[in-house]
């Protein structure tokens, strides 16, 4: 039977979530931001060796500014999570450090993958001394708009949910 | 609004399915989703997929909220209740979609409004550097180009003693002229900028207003004079004699409209008006007027003419650095007020001003006013503030 995996994506609000899901199932992308309350979930599977597939089904959660206030029924049986920041907005990465220490918490011994997105908006160099700046550690930096790093993150992420099992 | 609400919360559907340990749908009434007695209950829709293994944990009910549901071709915002039960588990799905909508366009509203002013506090912080990254490199830039410039000046004016021929002589002239004129573009530029970065402090001191009038109407008489232009001045009676204000800087305001009178005027006459508007205790509020009768301005280029670097008249690009009108924008924009325009093109234009000043309510000390130019003859010596206004 296929393996199958909850991912969680979490992230303050318009900082790309649903549009990343999008560019990683359907390979399409809109700029029309609307917002999601609750949660869309979606499914895709991902072949991470040859004849080795893993099924990552998807919460795409409704963004918020303060990570506490996540509801707990959503966090339930996840295998790995994805926090997404938006590289052109620092209210979304000032914290992120405190973030993702409560994300660590509600979620133990779960892989983690730290995204920066809409790298396509700034410069990189810039981008890179702001991050050292904020003592920020991504571990992909990507752009829905573009799919710069999007394949890659949700294929890292089904690899490391493989070796964690 | 009421029934509204009842709706959304009582008269909502239910959808009430039961399911086996084995995944397989065992009964189900098609209130919402079509969902038929024998199917698998993970394969309709990857929440039920990624769920199921949560009814091996000793928990008895699960609530999940706010769930997006898309089956065949309904899509419902949902609630979902799981409660286990010995041979299966129990699904209770109410559709909450009404209720979820009006929530979903109130935070829509609410994050394109926090994003747009974050964005806009960021783009606001990178235009505030660049201006201060400018205006620091215009005055460091101007500062280096005076010194040379002093130099050719002095040059110049050694030369001048000189022996030289007529063609020499006219050669000379044509370099102090070139020499003034980039001097008093360099002045212009650092007091852009000076003004832009926020550098530029008001000094606020007594000063004789009628004094700086009279040297106006002296300087701008002799040079209306030299282009056949008539030059009239009127100061209200009512114009207090002595004021407190910065003296420099309004004289900088009314020079620059003077000059750009004179300049764009080739017939007719230039006024320089100061109007009572009205007083309070030890304030007044003064109007500051002056009009030409050169060719007008549009309507249309009635902002941008403040822009530093605009100049409408292209005859007359060569003279000035088109910095004069930005700065009396500034200066009156430090001292409070607003540069106003009246203009008919074809007969001419009014630039005006209103500036509230203080004035003393008692006799003071001479020494105690701001002399720094005295161009016309002293008339006062001894000033007791003339209230009959």
């Amino acid at each position: 039977m296929q393996e199958s995996k909850k991912i969680v994506i979490l992230g303050h609000f318009g900082v790309g979530k649903t549009s990343l899901i999008r560019r990683f199932v359907s390979n399409s992308f809109s700029d029309n931001y609307k917002v999601t309350i609750g949660v869309h979930i979606t499914k895709k599977v991902v072949e991470i060796s040859v004849g080795k597939n893993i099924s990552l089904i998807l919460w795409d959660l409704e963004g918020t500014d303060d990570i506490k206030t996540i509801r707990s029924s959503y966090l339930l049986g996840t295998h790995g999570a994805v926090f997404v920041f938006d590289v052109t907005r620092p209210s979304t990465f000032q914290n992120l450090n405190d973030d993702l220490k409560i994300t660590t918490e509600k979620l133990p011994d779960v892989p983690l993958i730290v995204v920066g997105n809409k790298v396509d908006l700034v410069d990189l160099t810039d981008l890179n001394s702001i991050l050292k700046e904020n003592n920020i550690n991504s571990d992909f930096l990507s752009s829905a708009k573009t799919g710069e790093s999007v394949e890659e993150l949700f294929h890292k992420m089904a690899t490391l949910l493989h070796n964690h099992a | 609004m009421l029934e509204k609400y009842r709706r959304q919360y009582r008269d909502h559907k239910v959808q009430f399915i039961f399911v086996d340990y084995d995944d397989t749908i065992v009964e189900s009434d098609q209130t919402l989703f079509p969902l038929i007695a024998g199917s698998k209950l993970s394969e309709e829709h990857p929440f039920f997929e990624s769920v199921s293994s949560l009814l091996e944990s000793s928990d008895e009910v699960f609530k999940f909220f706010c769930i997006h549901l898309r089956i065949e071709k309904t899509s419902l915002i949902t609630d979902i209740t799981m409660i286990k039960k010995d041979e299966g588990f129990l699904l209770i799905i109410d559709d909450l979609s009404e209720h979820y909508d009006s929530y979903q366009s109130v935070a829509q509203s609410r994050n394109e409004s926090i994003i747009k002013t974050e964005l806009t506090v960021i783009k606001n912080q990178e235009l505030e550097e660049r201006e201060r990254f400018k205006n620091s490199f215009i005055q460091n830039f101007s500062h280096e180009l005076r010194s040379p410039l002093t130099g050719i000046m002095a040059i110049s004016d050694i030369l001048a003693t000189t022996s030289l021929n007529g063609e020499q002589r006219k050669m000379l002239d044509f370099l102090k002229h070139s020499n003034s004129n980039l001097s008093l573009m360099l002045e212009d530029i650092l007091n852009i900028s000076s003004i832009g970065s926020g550098r530029l402090e008001l000094q606020q001191k007594l000063f004789s207003l009628a004094k700086l009038f009279k040297l106006l109407e002296f300087t701008y008489k002799t040079k209306a004079k030299k282009k056949n232009l008539d030059f009239y001045c009127h100061l209200d009676e009512k114009v207090p004699e002595f004021v407190e204000g910065d003296r420099l800087r309004i004289y900088q305001v009314l020079t620059n409209l003077l000059d750009n009178a004179i300049k764009y005027t080739t017939k007719g006459n230039i006024k320089l008006s100061i109007v009572f508007n009205q007083k309070w205790a030890n304030k007044v509020s003064l109007r500051f007027e002056v009009s030409d009768t050169a060719n007008g301005i549009p309507q249309e280029s009635f902002d941008t003419i403040f822009e530093s670097f605009t100049q409408l008249n292209t005859e007359n690009k060569a003279n000035g650095s088109g910095l004069g009108l930005a700065i009396v924008k500034g200066l009156l924009k430090l001292m409070g007020s607003k540069i106003r325009l009246n203009s008919t093109v074809g007969e001419g234009s009014v630039f005006y001003f209103d500036l509230l000043l203080r004035f003393p309510l008692q006799t003071f000390p001479a020494e105690h006013m701001d002399n720094a130019s005295v161009f016309v003859p002293e008339r006062i010596k001894r000033i007791v503030i003339n209230f009959a206004f």
